[in-house]
């Protein structure tokens, strides 16, 4: 027998589980949650302690309403004050909303304890410091770079948002998993601020170790107190520090060299080498090269000389990964800055203990920091506004409309900042591609009809045509396909002839019309195009699609543009195999480029020669087309396409009946669509891409309350619940291959279901929970399979395609569209096997949704966008427009229980407008 | 996935029992041999602690099961019925008293309903008795002891199914009535994580324990807001000496 320590009972501890009974029913005779201190806070429930620090104590608590969820609830202490911080953060606290990052920790709320105590609720991650995680899954120098520099990606997103961290630290970088996957998660972004409030009247004692927490990694301006200059340049100092922490296992602490001579002086630089599974001698080597370089330019001292931006920082730690020399912008100078740690981190160190108060204002990016450039609409018209062309003053641009009933594209001219465009042509062709002439005086643009394509040339103020060439190719409005030479002689155009079945690059003269082959002379296979030549007229720079598309090349040219020398490739490092377009020469021997990164279009700097890798320069957006430089560099302009899809709701006043609200649901200002409604109706999954890559969230059924589900950072579509509402079926892409699979609907980890990655679209449950039904392209054409809920083996379903699966409510009937050219028709079948029957011709897309009264399905009016929301009476066999919409419904459409309200996804925005970037270089 | 018992357990309540009531139908056997399983261990040293050697115990508690397997439902101890308990007790006593349904169980003997470890049951039953113990308190530690048992294995069952029987075993300690001494930091150390994230998955462990118990205890009485009163008596049994 044993005796409990606590309660003195005597007990037999041979079992299994070896614990005092009595103590384990007191237990279950407690309230659930002692509230600490007997205070409480609103709609949190305090599960636990899970940290102290400086700013306060850390709870995990459960919220209990609107939803139930873990979080992390951090107690500010007393004694500031309480309602100019709640003020102050109510009115930012839409900043911080819009950090959304699987990187950050999401701050959710803030409110004030019954004791007056103000609180944040965030995020709860479950995770280990970075520098302790890695040391103790001893991870290589490699695979700590490489999550630091994930975790530099997620910084940057905070900084674009106006955001500092402050406070960075390995503390507050925690490494936990995603998706099984190790990734970091920053903690606390925006919160040292208001701890921060807390200073004046402290003791210094408190103040430093515990508000401002560590000193050590805290950069020179903030050890100064220099209000102004506490921006994003401070957050890269402090990871400067990280960085030397995680890689060379210490602090760089006071007098201290350069990471690779500290650990040469070092004793424990075996044990901390093991740690890194190398040796010591190695590491050292490792470190003192580029990684050193790139450590001293975090740490410079005038912030102006770090680098510029944690994704500068992280695209040069991805260099260094990738075996290319790294940027290190403060190269020259890393000395001088390991000089000055030598001499002043000891006064770095009394300069925070002296600190007094430290910037409480969001930092505000300032003007013209390059990766913050602002771009703004130009045009905005109804329709499409495509493929601008500056005029040589950059006064003006030239371009292409669709006009306001968008079904005529004519070249229009627009003063920047005027509203109404002078109209240059009128016919019925279709008019596109303008190219300024370098003169001024006239604008070369397409003409398209007749199953021919003209090249024109019209007088910038407007007057007759003039036909230059007729070519038979079709072009799209969207590309770049001319460009005039640097003297205005020749107009060079992409574009196929008898000779040349592949498109090539011809050189036109603009007085005769006469052309001649510049590019392809040898090469017979592949498609080139996009033209532009060099500021000093001498070299030719287009895109070429062979093997690999996106291509980027260059031939030398003569006075007559003939090519004068052999063509070559660019070599672009790190770009193998992505596509690039849209080159812009700046001089011999550099350009920009258009290409992406992941799901957004990125203008880089690139050389022409292949010296370093392109650098950034400004996200243009993942709809972006055409981008263009004015001539003396000093703007940029280029179409956005938009795509706003919302969800909206339409309330009815009886099943079938009439339509009495309609309000937007869900409606930011990008893709937001696809709602599934839970099987209570108090939950809506959707697809959206408000957090960059297109992902599953969920939000309460009347929008509000939005939380990110999935983080496969690519396309993530068409989420349905399971009949218990507890796990959410979506498709996925990853890497290219799109599978079934299935998350909690309360959050986690991604599961995968099919695993062959063959278009496995549109998931949804059987009724009775035990099969998820898919369409896929694994037989080679579209068919419906299905898969037994917790997986196993797909099985097909129908022999004559399938798309687009719903099921009755009772589980009967199996319901699902066979596309047919631009619209679906909708048939039915047993859910057990049986004889199909067609039930509906011409639905959108294809979707239906099943009550006991009938189908909800969508329908186009011919040749217009107006749909109608219908209702086909399965006892009467008639159908019924329930509501009319004057935008294009996607995707599928929802109902609810009582039938009262459906839910459909509509595309409030499809045009496309001109963007302009001033200030770009 | 804190404080949600899963769904395998328990699988019989005694609410759906006494709920099916009379007559005796096959779904109402099964559920009640299936509770009479989990529970024999008290009715085997309440009849031990009557006096009867360990041999014939254990056929008087196959007896008894039977039997009451086989009495229609509400006749026997009615009033008992708001807990399993008492009518467990209620219905032992009632069998060990009434020497006509004794003898024409004894004739029918050997039939054994429940598997039992009889030599384990032995030894906790020697190990753990206490001399002033009757009968009547003997039975209630016995049960309580059971409750506690089927919580803290589903337990440790369910983090098995998570494959964190390992970290179950480290930190078993830390629950109430454990004898784990040892610093949050230490066992940190231990586990390759911080102290933080060892407070947590304790306290989840402690608030899925405390569920666990609340959930047996609930599935053994008839109305939910007795769970409290029940959980008292049961600390009273065990408590005393």
């Amino acid at each position: 027998m044993e005796s409990c320590s606590r309660c003195g009972a005597e007990f037999d501890g041979s079992g299994e589980v070896s614990l005092c009974p009595a103590c384990v029913l007191r237990l279950a005779a407690e309230p659930v949650t002692p509230e600490p201190d007997g205070d409480s806070f609103g709609n949190y429930e305090v599960i636990c302690e899970i940290g102290e620090g400086g700013m306060g104590v850390v709870y995990l608590a459960e919220q209990t309403q609107p939803i139930r969820r873990e979080v992390a609830l951090k107690v500010l202490k007393v004694g500031m004050d309480t309602r100019a911080i709640l003020r102050r953060f109510e009115a930012e606290r839409q900043a911080l909303a819009r950090m959304y990052h699987a990187g950050i920790a999401t701050i959710y709320d803030a409110g004030t304890s019954a004791k007056g105590r103000p609180y944040f609720a965030m995020e709860f991650v479950d995770g280990v410091p970075l520098t302790t995680a890695c040391d103790l899954r001893g991870c290589t120098v490699a695979e700590r770079i490489a999550l630091f520099r994930d975790m530099c990606l997620a910084v940057d997103h905070a900084h674009r948002r106006g955001i500092v961290h402050r406070d960075l630290k390995p503390s507050n970088i925690l490494l936990t998993e995603i998706d099984g996957r190790p990734a970091t998660k920053v903690i606390d972004f925006g919160i040292a601020k208001w701890a921060a409030e807390r200073l004046p009247g402290q003791t210094q004692e408190t103040a430093v170790g515990e508000v401002l927490g560590t000193p050590g990694y805290m950069s020179p301006e903030q050890a100064a107190f220099d209000q102004r200059d506490i921006g994003p340049a401070s957050d890269i100092y402090s990871l400067g520090i990280v960085l030397y922490e995680l890689l060379a296992g210490v602090l760089p602490g006071k007098d201290d060299p350069p990471p690779s001579t500290k650990l040469r002086q070092s004793t424990a630089a075996a044990e901390i080498a093991g740690r890194r599974r190398t040796n010591s001698r190695t590491l050292i080597r490792v470190l003192s090269g580029d990684l050193e370089r790139v450590i001293g330019a975090c740490l410079q001292i005038e912030p102006a000389q770090r680098y510029r931006s944690a994704a500068e920082l992280g695209a040069d730690l991805d260099r260094y990964l990738r075996g290319e020399p790294v940027l290190a912008p403060g190269a020259q100078r890393f000395k001088r800055a390991w000089r000055w740690l030598r001499r002043h981190r000891g006064s770095a160190l009394l300069a925070a203990a002296a600190c007094a108060a430290v910037a409480a204002a969001i930092w505000i990016p300032r003007q013209g920091e390059r990766t913050l450039l602002e771009a703004i609409p130009i045009t905005s018209y109804p329709g499409a506004e495509a493929s601008p062309s500056f005029s040589p003053d950059a006064m003006s641009v030239a371009f292409a409309w669709n006009g306001e009933r968008e079904d005529n594209w004519d070249i229009y001219r627009l003063r920047i900042g005027d509203t109404a465009p002078q109209r240059l042509t009128s016919g019925v062709e279709a008019e596109y591609a303008p190219a300024w002439s370098p003169d001024g005086n006239w604008i070369a643009y397409l003409s398209a009809g007749d199953g021919q394509t003209r090249v024109k040339i019209i007088p910038a103020a407007g007057g007759s045509p003039r036909v230059i060439l007729t070519t038979q190719i079709n072009l799209q409005p969207r590309k770049r396909w001319l460009a005039w030479s640097r003297d205005g002689r020749w107009l060079l155009l992409a574009h196929r002839t008898p000779s040349t079945p592949h498109a090539r690059i011809f050189a036109i003269s603009a007085s005769s019309g006469e052309e001649h082959q510049v590019t392809g002379l040898r090469d017979v296979s592949s498609t080139d195009g996009q033209p532009a030549i060099s500021p000093d007229g001498g070299t030719l720079v287009f895109a070429r699609d062979a093997a690999t598309p996106g291509q980027i090349w260059t031939v030398p040219l003569s006075g007559d543009m003939r090519p004068g020398g052999e063509e070559r490739r660019v070599p672009i490092p790190g770009f193998e195999g992505v596509e690039c377009s849209v080159p812009t020469p700046l001089s011999s021997h550099e350009m920009l480029m258009l290409a992406p990164l992941r799901w957004v279009r990125v203008m880089w700097r690139a050389s022409l020669n292949g010296r370093g890798s392109p650098r950034q320069l400004v996200e243009l957006g993942s709809n972006a087309s055409a981008p263009e430089v004015s001539r003396d560099g000093k703007k940029l302009v280029y179409a956005r396409e938009g795509y706003d899809t919302n969800v909206w709701r339409l309330d009815l006043d009886q099943p079938g009946g009439k339509e009495t609200a309609r309000r937007k649901v869900l409606g930011s200002t990008l893709w937001d669509q696809n709602a599934a409604l839970s099987p209570d109706d108090s939950r809506l999954a959707f697809e959206s891409n408000r957090a960059g890559s297109p992902e599953i969230w969920v939000a309460d059924a009347g929008g509000t309350n939005a939380r990110q589900l999935s983080s496969l950072k690519d396309l993530t579509a068409s989420p349905q619940w399971s009949p218990d509402g507890l796990r959410i079926v979506f498709s996925g892409n990853a890497g290219g291959l799109t599978d079934v699979y299935v998350v909690q609907a309360e959050g986690g980890s991604s599961v995968r279901l099919t695993h062959d990655g063959r278009e496995n679209l549109q998931p949804v449950w059987s009724p009775d929970g035990k099969w998820i039904y898919y369409s896929s392209m694994r037989s080679g054409e579209r068919q419906l399979w299905r898969i037994p809920a917790t997986g196993g083996e797909s099985v097909l379903i129908t022999r004559e395609g399938g798309f687009d699966v719903a099921f009755s409510p009772d589980g009967r009937w199996l319901y699902y569209s066979r596309v047919r050219g631009p619209s679906a028709d909708i048939w039915r079948m047993p859910a057990e096997g049986g004889g199909e029957i067609k039930m509906i011709d011409n639905a959108i897309q294809g979707h239906v949704f099943a009550t006991s009264r009938g189908l909800y399905f969508s329908q186009r009016s011919p040749g217009s966008k107006i749909c109608r929301i219908q209702f086909l009476d399965l006892a009467s066999g008639r159908v019924r427009t329930l509501a009319t919409t004057d935008h294009l419904i996607q995707n599928r459409i929802v109902v609810t229980r009582d039938e009262r309200s459906i839910y459909y996804t509509q595309l409030d925005d499809d045009g496309m407008d001109l963007m302009l970037v001033s200030d770009f270089r | 996935m804190s404080g949600r018992p899963s769904a395998a357990f328990p699988t019989t309540r005694w609410t759906l029992i006494a709920s099916l009531g009379s007559p005796a139908g096959a779904q109402r056997d099964e559920a009640l041999l299936e509770l009479c399983r989990a529970y024999w261990q008290p009715v085997y040293w309440f009849i031990r602690r009557c006096g009867h050697p360990a041999d014939s115990a254990q056929d008087l508690a196959q007896d008894f099961f039977l039997w009451l397997l086989e009495k229609p439902f509400l006749e026997r101890a009615e009033p008992d019925r708001a807990r399993f308990r008492s009518y467990l007790l209620g219905g032992l006593k009632h069998f060990l008293s009434d020497e006509w349904d004794r003898r024409r169980a004894l004739k029918r003997g050997g039939s054994h309903l429940i598997p039992v470890d009889l030599q384990d049951a032995e030894e906790h039953y020697e190990r753990s008795l206490r001399d002033t113990e009757t009968p009547e308190t003997v039975f209630d530690r016995r049960y309580a002891l059971t409750i506690v048992h089927r919580a803290t294995g589903e337990l440790r069952a369910s983090m098995a199914r998570e494959g964190k029987e390992e970290l179950f075993g480290k930190l078993q300690g830390y629950l109430p009535g454990g004898s784990e001494q040892v610093p949050y930091a230490e066992i940190a150390g231990q586990l390759g994580t911080t102290e933080g994230a060892v407070r947590v998955t304790i306290h989840r462990l402690r608030r899925r324990c405390r569920d666990l118990i609340r959930a047996e205890i609930a599935n053994l009485v008839l109305d939910p807001s007795d769970v409290d009163s029940e959980l008292q008596f049961l600390i009273q049994a065990l408590s005393a000496k």
